[in-house]
């Protein structure tokens, strides 16, 4: 797994690629505990996860409240199809603010 | 933001997804994909999702087979309130072992291809392409991946397992003729026919499953191929590594017993259309009594497949080239005729399209090193 780390202002943004699984959310959050308390908006590009575990979900919606908790917003931007899908089987993807890449849909992003 | 409109979006793997959860198959599946599944809960969907997604984009009708074995957690709640049309929930009312997950997983299984995969998806689906193009382009029969070196984390559970395992491993190579140095590894490739023939003779119920089925495999003639596949290590094991290792000892007894009583000669294959969709229809039971298990009437056209002579097994090393591609069904009946409903022997020529010449094995390597490239540091 592979994480990159953009910061400008208020707003932060954190791509991971490749598998998102157990053995990688110890590094996750080491490297996104950090931007909850500073950032405003922390948004998440999982685009390029290839698949992602219970465990990694667990820790998604754990992010999710400590961003609430905080003040700010977590955006997933822009799934991968792996990850809609097992987002969506599991019934969590109403839990998270889920922004669409422009062009998407009907409905994508501004 | 679009919360408001979640289908529309997505590219066309997730369109293939939708396609696939919404309407039923018109057509028989061109590969079936059997997971076992016991007390599964907290793997299982995930995995679903990572195979479906990339079974639906390849654009060939395909069914899932969830193989549960007598979970005692919500696995089986869980899949069936998915309620995909072309997803199957086999119930077992207890636990047997997987071995007895899989074989009925693979009995109820209606494609020309049928993979079986680990619930924990240990080994990323995307391999799946690699692993069929070797029976479609190459015309093996069956095709196991074998875990290459990546990513083992070795946790002192899995560790002592690998040990254990390696020991083992010389033992099934002398002992069985069995070359495949990984034959545990939980994603397997079958065509049809072989599936058929493979798991109607298996009895093993449980982990020691896979090494019955690739022994078999090799006294049957089928073409094995051993494909390096990415494998990941995966959390949440339910195995106790030291029991499993003796059951296997166990077991390699038992399957030897079994062979000598001549258990692996007469049982029919079980076609698909006749096979058992319910939890204890295909199972073997108890070794002794597996020669006499299930067996489906010769009138639907699939034939009884005697395996080649019952002596042939006890040499130690032979040829790779003899190992993979003979057909010894074909050189002389078995000594003792089968008395299965079919009494005709045939030779084990799969029938399937496939490419004439044998492929050349593509696994050369003995059956001591990839135990070796398993115990890699942690990621
Ligand atoms: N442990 C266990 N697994 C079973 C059984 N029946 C079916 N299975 C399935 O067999 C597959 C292998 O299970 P794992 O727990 O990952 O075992 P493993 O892959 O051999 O072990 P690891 O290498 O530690 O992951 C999974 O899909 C299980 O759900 C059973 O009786 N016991
Ligand atoms: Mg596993």
């Amino acid at each position: 797994m592979r994480i990159r780390i953009d910061t400008s202002g208020s707003r932060a943004s954190v791509a991971v690629a490749g598998r998102f699984d157990a053995h990688e959310v110890a590094e996750f959050r080491t490297v996104v505990e950090p931007l909850v308390a500073a950032a405003d908006e922390l948004r998440l590009d999982l685009s390029n996860v290839v698949f992602i575990d219970s465990t990694a979900l667990a820790e998604l919606v754990r992010l999710d409240k400590a961003t609430r908790a905080a003040g700010g917003t977590l955006v997933l931007t822009d799934l991968s199809d792996p990850v809609r899908v097992i987002m969506e089987i599991t019934a969590l993807l109403p839990v998270f603010t889920v922004e669409e890449p422009a062009g998407a849909g009907a409905d994508g992003a501004p | 933001m679009s919360g408001s409109t979640p289908t529309v979006a997505g590219t066309d793997r997730y369109r293939a997804f939708k396609a696939w959860v919404s309407t039923p198959l018109t057509e028989p599946p061109r590969i079936s994909v059997v997971i076992p599944a016991y007390n599964e809960e907290w793997r299982i969907l995930p995995t679903v999702g990572a195979i479906a997604t990339h079974l639906s984009a390849r654009g060939e009708p395909w069914e899932l087979v969830v193989a549960d074995d007598g979970s005692s957690d919500s696995t089986v709640a869980l899949l069936q309130d998915l309620r995909f049309p072309n997803l199957r929930v086999l119930v077992a009312d207890r636990n047997r072992g997987k071995g007895s997950a899989v074989r009925r997983g693979v009995a109820a299984a209606r494609g020309r291809y049928v993979l079986f995969a680990d619930a924990d998806q240990s080994t990323p689906i995307e391999q799946f392409d690699r692993l069929l193009a070797l029976i479609t382009d190459e015309g093996y029969d069956v095709v196991v991946g074998s875990r290459a070196a990546r990513g083992a984390a070795v946790h002192s559970k899995s560790l002592l397992r690998k040990v254990l395992s390696r020991g083992l491993r010389i033992l099934v190579s002398a002992g069985f003729g069995v070359k495949v140095a990984d034959t545990q590894c939980g994603f397997k490739l079958f065509t049809a026919d072989a599936a058929r023939s493979l798991f109607a003779l298996q009895v093993v119920d449980g982990f020691s499953f896979d090494l019955e089925v690739l022994y078999l495999a090799s006294r049957l003639g089928l073409r094995t191929a051993e494909e390096p596949v990415e494998w990941i290590d995966a959390p949440g094991s339910t195995v106790d590594a030291a029991k499993v290792s003796l059951q296997f000892l166990a077991d390699l007894v038992r399957i030897r017993l079994h062979d000598l009583r001549g258990g692996y000669r007469q049982r029919p294959a079980l076609p698909a259309s006749e096979a058992p969709h319910t939890a204890d229809a295909a199972e073997a039971g108890e070794v002794a009594d597996a020669a006499d298990g299930p067996g489906v009437p010769a009138a639907t056209g699939m034939s009884a497949r005697p395996v080649a002579r019952p002596d042939e097994n006890v040499t130690t090393a032979p040829g790779p080239a003899a190992r993979r591609s003979a057909a010894p069904g074909a050189a002389e009946p078995p000594p003792v005729p089968p008395a299965g409903p079919d009494p005709a022997p045939q030779p084990v020529e799969q029938s399937t399209e496939r490419p004439a010449p044998a492929p050349a094995p593509r696994h050369t390597h003995g059956p001591v090193p990839l135990s070796l490239s398993r115990e890699v540091a942690p990621r």
